[in-house]
């Protein structure tokens, strides 16, 4: 039957293999490469199942190349890429950047007395305000509502949408394979020419979002124990920032930042799906090839200092109450990643020890679940769980109960089964993160904006080597009092009647 | 999928070649030529076979990666709990998989499972049952006996019963947290009022429901007759059929008696509803009663909602509410089409307090619009588009492909669907966009549901004054409160 190794070599290769019953499934037979000479990388994985590809680009950028002042500037961003350029979003460019100049200079005297005079003359204010805002009315005849975004739609993009992480910013379009052109001229043009139109709307559509977040209960705990867990580095702020560096943000710290990071020696440009690799290479040389190198981005300073002391932070919401132990682990790349991605699965699912332990056997939980927050600088481990709130519980006993499991790991060896059982959930893990084109394309740009992706087929040889020491070892230099932030949040009760207020304390 | 063809015009091919190494990169979008792409689509009944007990199947191998997947439909649904046991099917469903098989308890059977890498799981939602499988090809006989094992023999243990309503118990205390969650729910049980197609569990119904009943509803639903599977992955195809065959091969088909459903009184409920909560924004769904799937209008209705609000930045209301005014971060419009029931159609947006009133203001307008003028040739013609040139999208994997074969044939869909989808979508018209508007959307009904701090939202702001009531009478809506002893209406 003629099924998907009919043209390359490669995927015949890949076939080969697996019919042979090799489990040799790895990603350097998959992933092929190609830097340009200012120092963009390409990675292309073929699959012509269907006539289409997924095309992403990764910035090495996130809030953890922020500073105080600027929190959020990296989504902020990110959002201001789909407002056009030169070419995209505008019908006479002279003219609207004529205005755009007048705006910000005289919304550069409304921030300036607004927000760094302690007297400003809000007078004053109120009239650039309203001179800025009628100018930007006059601006809208030249712009061309989100240009990108509809053309990549009346061009069949799916999956169209950009996501800002701490570490990584991505830009995602799926296109029929016809169609991949349009997506070099697009990000090449606002790689190089991004022009920030509309920026003072958009900073309140960003400033809605942030409302979101809040409104979500329990989220503003969770963003004030970040904050505590992490002292100096800059995990310590959120990707959404805080909403006074949202409100003084001008445009000449965009600009400045855009200039800084989205240089193509700082980017990874990913395509799947049904390509032939030599014309993509020589698309991309005829893109993103004239686009000048820039210099190489400042490194992350502020690394996490040693924490000396336990901290606990107590909070109210109204929603389920839980808790949560946080500690310091090292960044990827260090030994003992690999421990950690093994005590990560010793840990979750329903066979997992917390869910075993709290939920199953001691009756206190009704979730419960401890991860490694693996990062490029400065990792945490997360602990958590909700209370069951239904009778006598208190976090005192759930505490205690997370405290018993963490010494488990610290005092007994585990056994040869359950290693073999995370060892086997991890490598059926990574061949199902294959599946997906999307999921694939994600995986191999972030690996590479950091570790290289050919770490990804090194982590389960890593992680194979694991013994029970090492695992003891580990639980013992980390999960230690003074390296831990406790969390614990309990629900407020509001105004309105929510449900089973009526019957709190009559426990079944 | 093998069966599909892809033609790439072998002259626009050589050329593309030449082009890319000496053309000069073009000055706008608007001067790319693309070579020529022809898909056809898979055809579902290449890939339809029905096994001795009755169960369809749809099935395609897959040998690009060394893994099976399995997902199987089961005709069944919360719309069939009785009145008194709200909550059952998404119990039987929970406990299914929890609660243990004849052969193996619960915690054995996860064992398992884990051990194998496998993922194995089974849910009952409000029409549908569904469970599915992933296990690596080589542990693929284990992983059959273990999906098989969990349709036909579940035992519903006790002990993950009472974990289950413990669970569950936690989250109806949870119902009213979340702002997103609550306004979709009181806007569903304002249209549909009470039917089982809103019903929720609660307090007074978990302390009711046993095991038997549990039972009884698996009995009653879980026949291979009124399953359809779909396979993809490494395996070969008459030998997974055997498989297939063999593993389920003590499981007697029977005719299932579906209760019958109350009919859904079909009346919109214009004014203003607001549910109290203290928080920055209103979360507002601007809306009255949608459509059926099966809907012949359906492909221009699409259209139609695209240019107005459901083609994310390239829809109208987005441009307006989000770009233009920057009042909000979420907005737009859908349709939420079912199959037995008519729909919902609402407008939505999150926004501050003060600006509520504006933005349901603008959203109004949109509504008006265009039931009120054709769209233009340029809005239709990117929705057209993305519409045809998005479609091979929908078999993006083997898996995607057999499930959405088997969804067309659970919601009793053509099986040549796909092959007139295109067809269908270029048929429509500026005219038809205008005249289903006008016959879907109804200003004078809607129903402006409101969740967010009602003083707040009803005191607007200087800039953009008016009031709530303009739009009709105002009800404050007592949330559900599914702990009540009575629980609930």
């Amino acid at each position: 039957m003629n099924r998907f190794h009919r043209r390359w070599a490669i995927l015949t290769l890949m076939f080969f293999i697996l019919l042979s019953g090799a489990r040799a499934l790895n990603l350097e037979d998959q992933v092929i490469e190609h830097t340009l000479d200012n120092g963009l990388r390409i990675l292309m994985v073929e699959r012509s199942e269907v006539p289409r590809v997924v095309c992403h680009i990764y910035y090495r950028v996130g809030s953890i190349f922020e500073r105080p002042g600027i929190t959020g500037i990296s989504h902020f961003h990110e959002h201001m890429m789909f407002k056009g350029t030169r070419m995209m979003g505008v019908s006479d460019f002279e003219a609207d950047h004529r205005l755009n100049v007048k705006i910000d200079s005289l919304m550069d005297l409304v921030y300036n007395e607004k927000y760094h005079k302690k007297n400003g003359d809000m007078d004053a204010v109120r009239i650039w305000q309203q001179q800025a805002e009628s100018l930007m009315k006059e601006e809208k005849q030249y712009i061309i509502k989100d240009d990108l975004w509809e053309t990549y739609m009346r061009n069949g993009g799916t999956g169209l949408n950009a996501s800002t992480g701490k570490e990584s910013t991505g830009y995602y379009v799926t296109l029929p394979a016809n169609k991949v052109e349009l997506q070099m001229l697009l990000e090449s043009d606002r790689m190089a020419n991004a022009y920030f139109r509309e920026f003072y709307s958009e900073k309140e559509v960003v400033r809605e979002e942030r409302r979101l977040s809040e409104n979500r209960p329990g989220y503003l705990f969770q963003e004030q124990l970040n904050a505590t867990f992490y002292a100096a580095s800059p995990y310590s702020w959120g990707v959404i920032g805080w909403d006074i560096d949202l409100q003084t943000m001008t445009k000449q710290d965009m600009i400045d930042f855009n200039r800084q990071y989205y240089v193509p020696n700082n980017a990874v440009a990913v395509y799947v799906g049904d390509i032939d690799p030599q014309k993509i290479i020589r698309m991309a040389e005829k893109y993103f090839g004239s686009i000048p190198r820039g210099p190489e981005p400042e490194p992350i300073r502020t690394l996490e200092p040693p924490q000396h002391c336990e901290k606990r932070l107590y909070g109210e919401a109204p929603t389920m109450p839980s808790m949560t132990i946080l500690y310091h682990i090292p960044p990827a790349g260090h030994p003992d990643e690999a421990v950690f991605d093994v005590i990560t699965g010793l840990l979750n699912g329903r066979t997992g020890r917390l869910y075993k332990s709290l939920v199953l056997e001691k009756d206190l939980a009704t979730r419960a679940q401890g991860y490694g927050m693996v990062s490029a600088y400065s990792g945490a481990f997360n602990f958590g769980a909700l209370p069951k709130t239904q009778g006598e519980v208190t976090m005192e006993d759930l505490e205690r109960a997370l405290v018993e499991e963490i010494d488990r790991l610290k005092n007994e060896p585990v056994e040869e089964r359950e290693l073999q059982k995370v060892k086997n959930q991890t490598e059926a893990r990574f061949i199902r993160g294959l599946r997906s084109d999307y999921g694939l394309a994600a995986r191999l740009g972030r690996a590479e904006l950091y570790q290289g992706w050919r770490d990804l087929d090194r982590s389960s040889e890593r992680l194979n080597a694991v013994t029970a020491d090492d695992i003891m070892r580990v639980a013992s230099t980390y999960f230690v009092k003074d390296n831990r932030t406790v969390g614990i949040l309990l629900r407020k009760e509001t105004g309105s009647r929510g449900p089973g207020q009526a019957g709190r304390g009559s426990s079944r | 999928m093998n069966r599909r063809l892809i033609i790439l015009t072998g002259a626009a091919l050589a050329l593309t070649g030449i082009c890319v190494l000496t053309a000069q990169v073009p000055k706008h979008p608007s001067e790319l030529k693309f070579e020529s792409l022809t898909y056809n689509p898979p055809r579902a009944e290449e890939y339809r076979i029905t096994l001795s007990n009755g169960m369809i199947v749809y099935m395609v191998e897959d040998h690009s990666l060394p893994a099976v997947d399995l997902q199987a439909f089961i005709r069944t649904g919360s719309i069939y709990d009785p009145v008194n046991k709200k909550g059952l099917a998404q119990m039987t469903g929970s406990v299914m998989r929890t609660g243990g098989t004849a052969s193996l308890s619960g915690d054995e059977l996860d064992e398992k499972v884990d051990f194998l890498g496998a993922s194995l799981s089974s849910t009952i939602g409000t029409r549908r049952g569904s469970a599915s499988l992933f296990v690596l090809s080589k542990d693929l006989e284990e992983g059959l006996e273990l999906f098989a094992d969990m349709l036909m023999n579940p035992v519903f243990e006790e002990s993950k019963i009472t974990l289950y309503k413990d669970q569950t118990m936690e989250n109806l205390k949870a119902r009213n947290d979340q702002p997103r969650r609550l306004l979709g729910l009181e806007f569903d049980r304002l249209l549909y009022g009470d039917h089982p197609f809103v019903w929720e569990t609660d307090r007074a119904a978990l302390e009711t429901i046993t095991r038997d009943d549990l039972i009884d509803f698996h009995n009653r639903y879980f026949r291979p007759n009124n399953v359809i599977l779909a396979a993809a992955g490494d395996f070969d195809r008459d030998e997974m059929v055997r498989k297939l065959e063999f593993v389920f091969r003590s499981w007697t088909p029977e005719e299932i008696d579906f209760p019958s459903l109350p009919e859904v009184k079909v009346k919109n409920r214009p004014g203003v509803f607001m549910v109290q909560k203290e928080i920055s924004q209103g979360y507002v769904n601007v809306g009255h009663f949608g459509v059926k799937d099966t809907n012949p209008d359906l492909y221009a209705l699409d259209i139609m909602n695209f240019i107005l609000g459901g083609g994310s930045f390239t829809s109208r209301i987005t441009t307006k509410v989000r770009s233009d005014e920057g009042l909000a971060y979420n907005t737009g419009s859908r349709f939420v089409n079912q199959h037995d029931f008519p729909g919902t159609f609402y407008g939505y947006v999150q926004t501050k307090s003060s600006t509520v009133q504006y933005a349901v203001s603008l959203i109004l307008d949109e509504f008006r619009r265009i039931r009120s003028e054709r769209v233009s040739e340029s809005e239709m013609e990117t929705a057209k588009n993305y519409f045809l040139d998005s479609f091979p999208n929908r078999f993006s994997s083997s898996l995607n492909t057999m499930a959405a074969f088997a969804e067309l044939e659970y919601d009793r869909f053509p099986l040549d669907y796909y092959d007139h989808y295109r067809a269908n979508i270029e048929k429509v018209s500026r005219d038809e966009v205008l005249r289903v508007a006008k016959k879907y959307i109804k200003p004078d009904q809607m129903s402006i549901f409101i969740v967010g701090d009602i003083e707040a939202c009803k005191a607007g702001s200087p800039d953009h004054p008016g009031s709530l009531e303009k739009w009709g009478k105002m009800t404050v809506i007592e949330p559900l409160d599914p702990m009540a002893a009575s629980g609930g209406r």
